[in-house]
């Protein structure tokens, strides 16, 4: 009786736990972008049609910061001849993170899992797409392998957490500069061609 | 009649000289062929066909034992090396390794007659760190302005005219191939002749 008792204090702590860890967010999205596979040719390699930036305009066009920096980018794997991948900015200074939520409209009442940074394993570089071997039954989107990397479906809904280190010359830039979530929605996918995205930036989430 | 005998004594002998001539020839050629076939054994020869581009994987792979093209999606893959499953770049003229603990290198653009033994793989700058997540996961850097796309040697691009060095490993064996890519139709298929190697020194020596 008294392991009963344990049990249940234990189980409805965990619920309370995870239900700290998500906020609700009723909204309706922002943008709308489709993003190119990115061809290269002679001429350009077309990296601004495969790429997406959440922050914002307002204080992103004040600030010092290099104007090319973006946030998710489709289709840069090719493997097995599969280019339907999107990919969140991550490598030596930018620990970034994304989660496939599954089939959610904007209008649902989205829960958003806060999504703790990782910071990048001792002498390992961050970004680097990790390959399972295919009798692991592990996927390349898996998170646990890399993080960074979801596999668009039509209709699934996406959270990223974005964060960058400050370089010394951002010390005066704000912060929503640095770290900040978005919501993202892929409405229309054509397979190794295009992807077309509906996004929000949304407040963190509280532990 | 003398003469005659002694020139059908002398017959005989002289061709029993000449069969124990041909003989040792024969011997010492057979002998000479026997040690020049280990030093070098005999180029084997295969087509591997890129998997991106014929969206089928049965010709696309090799096993260096056997010299069997197949396809590496079964359970236990037989496979070595397989081609044209990565593009970087719109560019999948890579080869990539089978095994997450067998490494390949470009040895550069070169004729077989270049190599008297077996290469040593070159010795990093940096301690090399240890292969992520058990050594069974490959690796790569495919981002904007990545120098080292494999950082553990697992994938190298396929060059006409070149000939790589590759550690082969398979369960728990370890053997070295050597191959030269004869002829490349880029993104379609590459010709490779191919050949066991002995251990490079470095490695007999760890």
């Amino acid at each position: 009786m008294k392991r009963r008792a344990i049990a249940v204090s234990v189980a409805l702590l965990c619920i309370g736990l995870v239900s700290a860890g998500s906020e609700t967010v009723g909204t309706k999205p922002e943008r709308r972008v489709t993003l190119l596979i990115q061809k290269q040719t002679p001429q350009s390699n077309q990296w601004e049609k495969a790429t997406v930036s959440f922050r914002p305009e307002e204080i992103y066009a004040g600030s010092r910061e290099p104007h090319n920096e973006w946030d998710l980018l489709y289709g840069e794997l090719n493997y097995n001849g599969d280019r339907d991948w999107l990919r969140v900015n991550c490598g030596k200074h930018s620990w970034s993170r994304i989660r496939d939520l599954g089939e959610l409209e904007w209008s649902d009442e989205i829960k958003v899992p806060v999504l703790p940074i990782l910071p990048c394993r001792t002498n390992q570089r961050c970004g680097r797409t990790h390959i399972p071997p295919p009798q692991s039954g592990k996927k390349i989107q898996d998170e646990d392998l890399n993080p960074h990397i979801a596999k668009p479906v039509v209709g699934h809904m996406y959270v990223v957490h974005r964060h960058r280190e400050k370089r010394d010359s951002d010390f005066q830039s704000p912060s929503a500069l640095f770290d900040y979530y978005a919501l993202v929605r892929v409405e229309e996918l054509k397979p190794n061609e295009s992807c077309t995205i509906t996004w929000k930036r949304i407040s963190a989430p509280k532990n | 009649m003398r003469v005659v005998r002694s020139l059908g004594s002398a017959f005989p002998r002289r061709r029993i000289r000449t069969g124990k001539l041909t003989f040792t020839l024969a011997a010492l050629l057979t002998f000479f062929v026997v040690t020049d076939a280990q030093d070098s054994p005999a180029l084997n020869q295969v087509t591997l066909f890129s998997q991106i581009t014929h969206r089928d994987g049965s010709r696309a792979s090799v096993n260096f034992d056997s010299g069997e093209r197949g396809s590496p999606t079964a359970d236990t893959s037989p496979f070595d090396l397989i081609f044209g499953t990565l593009a970087i770049n719109d560019d999948s003229n890579w080869f990539e390794v089978i095994d997450a603990r067998s490494m390949i290198i470009d040895l550069g653009r070169k004729q077989w007659s270049d190599f008297k033994q077996t290469p040593s793989f070159p010795k990093s700058h940096k301690p090399r760190k240890p292969l992520p997540l058990n050594g069974r996961v490959k690796e790569i850097e495919a981002s904007a302005g990545s120098t080292e796309i494999s950082p553990y040697q697992q994938f190298v691009p396929v060059k006409p005219g070149h000939i790589y060095l590759m550690k082969v490993v398979r369960e728990r064996k370890k053997t070295y191939v050597m191959f030269r890519v004869e002829d490349l139709i880029s993104e379609d298929n590459c010709r490779l002749s191919w050949k066991k190697v002995a251990p490079p020194s470095a490695d007999v020596e760890q």
